[in-house]
C-alpha cells in the first residue's frame, strides 16, 4: 500500500469513517471490538445495521430473535439483508416464514421464495428445510418427488439430517410409495457414517424391536444398539440385548457393554468379566481398559501384576496410551511381580499366535 | 554341552597332578561361561564346571558354586547347599571368600556374631568392603555391641582409600553425632567425595544438606539436581544405543525410505535390518512403523544377524514394539554379545540389573537353545 502498518492509526481512520456513516466501517469497527468493548461493539453493529450492511442486519436480526423482541423488526432486517443477497439471511428469513412464530403466521409463498433464494446460493440447511417442507405439504404444496429430489442433493453433499429424513420417508413410504425397509436400512447406515446420532438411535430401536427383515450382522448392530443404551428409557432393553450377543461371544458387544458398565456407578463386577472376554479375544482398547482399571482399584484391589499384563500386552498390540501407563506400573512393582506379569504377556501372545486373527474394531 | 562333558569325563585320570590342572581348567572353562567372554553366557554350564572343579578342592570354584546356589543362578536357589561351598571356600582364608560367607550369615540374626568375625578376619587381611560391611555392623549393634567409636575407626583407613560407601557411612556420623560432636561441615566433604563417585545415597545425604543448609550454603537448585542424580543411578553413559552394522555402508541422509522399505518387504534381510535402524533413529517414530520394524528384526536377529539381536534386545527390554519382556530382551542381547557385537556388553550391563534369577535363567536357557 505504500504506507507501513499501523494498527493504531488504522483504528483511527477507521472510527473516522464509521463516525461519516460509512456502513462497512462501521461494521468493521464492531468486529474488530466485539473482544474488547462488547457495548461499544454492539452500538456499532446497531449503526451498521442500519446504514444497510447485510451481516450487520444479519446479525442484528438474530440477536433481536434470541431476544424474543417485536418480530416485525426481526423481519424487516432479514428482508433488507435477503434482498441483497445474503443467503444465511434468505434461509433464516424463509425458515421462518416456514414455521412461523409469534406474530407471524406461517406463509408458504414467502417460505418456498426465500429458501429458494438461498438454494441458489447452494445452502445445504435451505435445501433441506425446503426439501422437508415438500414432503410434508404442510405450508407449501405437497410435492413428495421434488421433496426427495432435494434431500438427495444434500444427502450427496454430505448433509446427514437429510439421509436420515430419506431413510425415515423409504421407512414410512412417501405418497404413493410403498414401504421399503431395505432401502431404508442403507439410508440409515449412510446417515450413521455421515455422523446423524439419530440414525444410529433408530437403527437400535429397529433391532431391539426384533425387525428381523434388517438380516444385519450383529457385530454392525451393536453401535446402534449402544446408542439406544445411552439414550433415556431404553437402558433395560438394550443392555439385555448386548448382554445376550455378548454371551453368544460377539466381541465387540463384550466390548462395548463392558466399557459402558465400567463407567456406571454399580456394575463394575458385571463389567470385569465382559472385558475380559473382549480382551483375551484381543480387542486392545478392552486390553487397555482393564489394564488401566487394575492400577485404580476400580474392581475392588489394586493388582499391578494383571494391570502391568494387560497394559503391556495392549501396548504391544500398538494402543499409544498403554505405552506410558505400563512404563509407570513398572516403577511401581518388584522384580517377582514384573517377571511374573511379563511371563502372561508372553504366554498370551504364545497362545495368540496359534489363534487367527480378528479385526480390530477402530474407536 | 553334551558331549564335552562325555569327554570330560573321559580324560579324569586319577592322579594328584591331573587332578589339580583339571581343576583349574576347568574353573576357568567356567569363568568363560560365567562372563560371557567369547561364548554365550550360560551360568547352568558354569556351575557344573564349578562343581566338578570345587569337588577337587578348588576354592574359587567352591565359592562360585555357592554364589550360585545363593542366587539361584544356573542352579536351584538352596541356602543350605550355598553355606556349604562357601564354608568350603572360606576355608583358604581368602579375603574374597571369607566376605561372601560373611554377607549370607550376615542375614540370619543366629550366625550374626560369626559374619561379624569374618568381616573382622577379611578386613584385617586387607578388604576395604569387609571393613565397611563390619562397620556397618558395629553402628547398628547387629551381631556385636552398638560402638560408633569403632565403627568410625574402621571406616576411617576404607575412607582414606576413597571407599565411597566408607565415605558415606563416615559422614552419617557427623550428621547424627554419633560417636563424635556434630558437624555438618565435615559431613558434607565426605558426602560430597563419596557423590563425585556416582554413590546415589551420597547424593541423597548430600542433596539434604544442601536443602536445608547445614554445613553449605543454602542451595536448593543443587539439592534438586542431586536429588535427580541420585534417582537415576549411575548410569553416566545414558540410556544404551541402538546399533548400525560397521560392515554395512552408512545411510546417507537423503536415504529413499520407501524404496527401502519395499526391499524390506521383498525380503532383503540388509533392507530389512536398515529400514528398521532408520525408524529406532527417528525422534519420535511413529508407532506403527516401530511395530514393523520389531517384526523386521525379529527375522534378521532370528538369521543370526547380531546388531539386529543387540537392536530387538532394547526394543524387548523396552517394551517397543514388543511386549516388555527382560527375558526375551535379555536372551537377544547374550546372543549378540556372544557374536561379539559392539556395544552388547553395556547394554547387558545397564539392562540386566532389575532381572530376577529365574528371569536371567530362562533368558540363557533360551539363548541356548537358539539355531540360526
Amino acid at each position: 500500500m505504500g504506507l507501513p502498518q499501523d494498527p493504531t492509526l488504522g483504528r483511527t481512520w477507521l472510527r473516522a469513517a464509521a463516525n461519516d456513516g460509512y456502513g462497512e466501517a462501521q461494521f468493521e469497527l464492531s468486529q474488530r471490538l466485539a473482544d474488547t468493548d462488547p457495548a461499544t461493539a454492539a452500538r456499532w453493529l446497531t449503526e451498521a445495521a442500519s446504514s444497510g450492511v447485510p451481516e450487520a442486519q444479519f446479525a442484528v436480526a438474530r440477536d433481536v430473535q434470541s431476544r424474543g423482541g417485536p418480530i416485525a423488526d426481526v423481519i424487516a432486517l432479514f428482508t433488507s439483508a435477503a434482498e441483497e443477497g445474503h443467503v444465511p439471511a434468505q434461509r433464516a428469513l424463509g425458515t421462518l416464514y416456514l414455521t412461523g412464530t409469534d406474530g407471524q403466521p406461517p406463509d408458504g409463498a414467502l417460505a418456498e421464495a426465500w429458501l429458494r433464494r438461498a438454494v441458489q446460493g447452494r445452502d445445504l440447511v435451505a435445501l433441506h428445510n425446503l426439501g422437508l417442507a415438500y414432503l410434508s405439504g404442510a405450508v407449501v404444496r405437497s410435492d413428495p418427488e421434488q421433496a426427495i429430489d432435494l434431500l438427495t442433493l444434500a444427502s450427496d453433499n454430505g448433509f446427514a439430517r437429510s439421509t436420515l429424513a430419506l431413510a425415515r420417508a423409504s421407512e414410512d413410504g412417501t405418497a404413493g410409495a410403498a414401504p421399503d425397509m431395505v432401502t431404508a436400512l442403507e439410508q440409515y447406515r449412510r446417515a450413521v457414517e455421515q455422523g446423524s446420532d439419530g440414525a444410529a438411535r433408530r437403527l437400535g430401536a429397529l433391532i431391539l424391536d426384533g425387525d428381523a427383515a434388517l438380516r444385519v450382522p450383529p457385530h454392525d448392530a451393536v453401535p446402534w444398539v449402544l446408542a439406544r443404551l445411552e439414550a433415556d428409557g431404553e437402558e433395560a432393553r438394550a443392555r439385555d440385548w448386548l448382554a445376550a450377543r455378548a454371551a453368544d461371544g460377539v466381541r465387540p458387544a463384550q466390548a462395548a457393554l463392558g466399557a459402558w458398565l465400567l463407567a456406571q456407578p454399580d456394575a463394575v463386577a458385571e463389567a470385569q468379566p465382559l472385558l475380559r472376554a473382549a480382551a483375551d479375544g484381543g480387542h486392545v482398547p478392552s486390553q487397555f481398559r482393564l489394564g488401566e482399571a487394575h492400577t485404580t482399584g476400580v474392581f475392588g484391589t489394586v493388582d499391578y501384576i494383571a494391570a502391568h499384563t494387560w497394559l503391556n500386552i495392549a501396548a504391544a498390540s500398538g494402543h499409544v496410551g498403554a505405552t506410558g501407563m505400563r512404563d509407570t506400573v513398572t516403577a511401581l512393582m518388584t522384580p517377582d511381580d514384573i517377571a511374573t506379569a511379563q511371563d502372561a504377556a508372553r504366554a498370551y501372545f504364545e497362545g495368540a499366535r496359534a489363534r487367527p486373527p480378528v479385526p480390530q474394531a477402530t474407536e | 554341552m553334551r558331549l564335552r562333558r562325555l569327554i570330560w569325563a573321559t580324560v579324569l585320570v586319577a592322579t594328584g597332578a591331573l587332578a589339580q590342572d583339571d581343576a583349574a581348567s576347568r574353573f576357568e572353562a567356567g569363568m568363560r561361561l560365567h562372563s560371557g567372554d567369547g561364548v554365550l553366557q550360560d551360568f547352568a554350564a558354569a556351575a557344573d564346571h564349578m562343581r566338578a572343579a570345587a569337588e577337587q578342592g578348588h576354592a574359587p570354584a567352591q565359592n562360585m558354586l555357592g554364589r550360585y546356589h545363593f542366587e539361584g543362578l544356573g542352579v536351584p536357589q538352596d541356602r543350605a547347599e550355598a553355606l556349604r561351598w562357601l564354608e568350603a571356600a572360606a576355608a583358604s582364608g581368602t579375603p574374597r571368600h571369607l566376605f561372601d560367607l560373611a554377607r549370607v550369615l550376615e542375614e540370619d540374626d543366629a550366625t550374626l556374631p560369626r559374619a561379624a568375625q569374618l568381616y573382622a578376619q577379611a578386613a584385617g587381611a586387607g578388604l576395604a568392603d569387609a571393613s565397611v560391611f563390619l562397620g556397618v555392623l558395629f553402628q547398628e549393634g547387629r551381631g556385636v555391641p552398638q560402638d560408633f567409636t569403632r565403627a568410625r575407626a574402621i571406616y576411617e583407613t576404607p575412607a582414606a582409600q576413597g571407599h565411597p560407601r566408607a565415605l558415606s557411612n563416615l559422614g552419617l556420623l557427623d550428621v547424627r553425632a554419633e560417636g563424635v560432636a556434630q558437624d555438618y561441615a565435615r559431613a558434607a566433604t565426605l558426602f560430597t567425595a563419596a557423590a563425585e563417585q556416582g554413590l546415589p545415597e551420597a547424593m541423597t545425604n548430600l542433596g539434604v544438606l544442601y536443602e536445608n543448609g547445614f554445613g553449605v550454603p543454602l542451595d536448593e537448585a543443587r539439592a534438586t539436581a542431586l536429588y535427580r542424580a541420585a534417582g537415576q543411578g549411575d548410569r553416566p553413559a545414558g540410556p544404551p544405543a541402538y546399533v548400525y552394522d560397521p560392515r554395512l555402508m552408512a545411510l546417507p541422509p537423503e536415504t529413499d525410505r520407501a524404496a527401502l522399505a519395499q526391499a524390506a518387504q521383498a525380503g532383503d534381510p540388509v533392507a530389512q535390518f536398515q529400514w528398521a535402524w532408520l525408524v529406532l533413529s527417528d525422534d519420535p517414530a511413529a508407532p506403527d512403523d516401530l511395530t514393523r520394524a520389531a517384526a523386521l528384526l525379529q527375522r534378521t536377529a532370528a538369521q543370526g544377524h547380531g546388531p539386529s539381536m543387540l537392536n530387538l534386545g532394547l526394543l524387548y527390554m523396552r517394551g517397543i514394539g514388543v511386549p516388555q519382556d527382560y527375558v526375551l530382551g535379555h536372551q537377544w542381547l547374550l546372543l549378540a554379545r556372544a557374536r561379539d557385537v559392539t556395544g552388547a556388553d553395556a547394554a547387558l550391563e545397564a539392562t540386566t540389573p532389575p532381572l530376577t534369577a529365574a528371569q536371567i535363567n530362562a533368558a540363557q536357557r533360551r539363548a541356548s537353545e537358539y539355531t540360526p
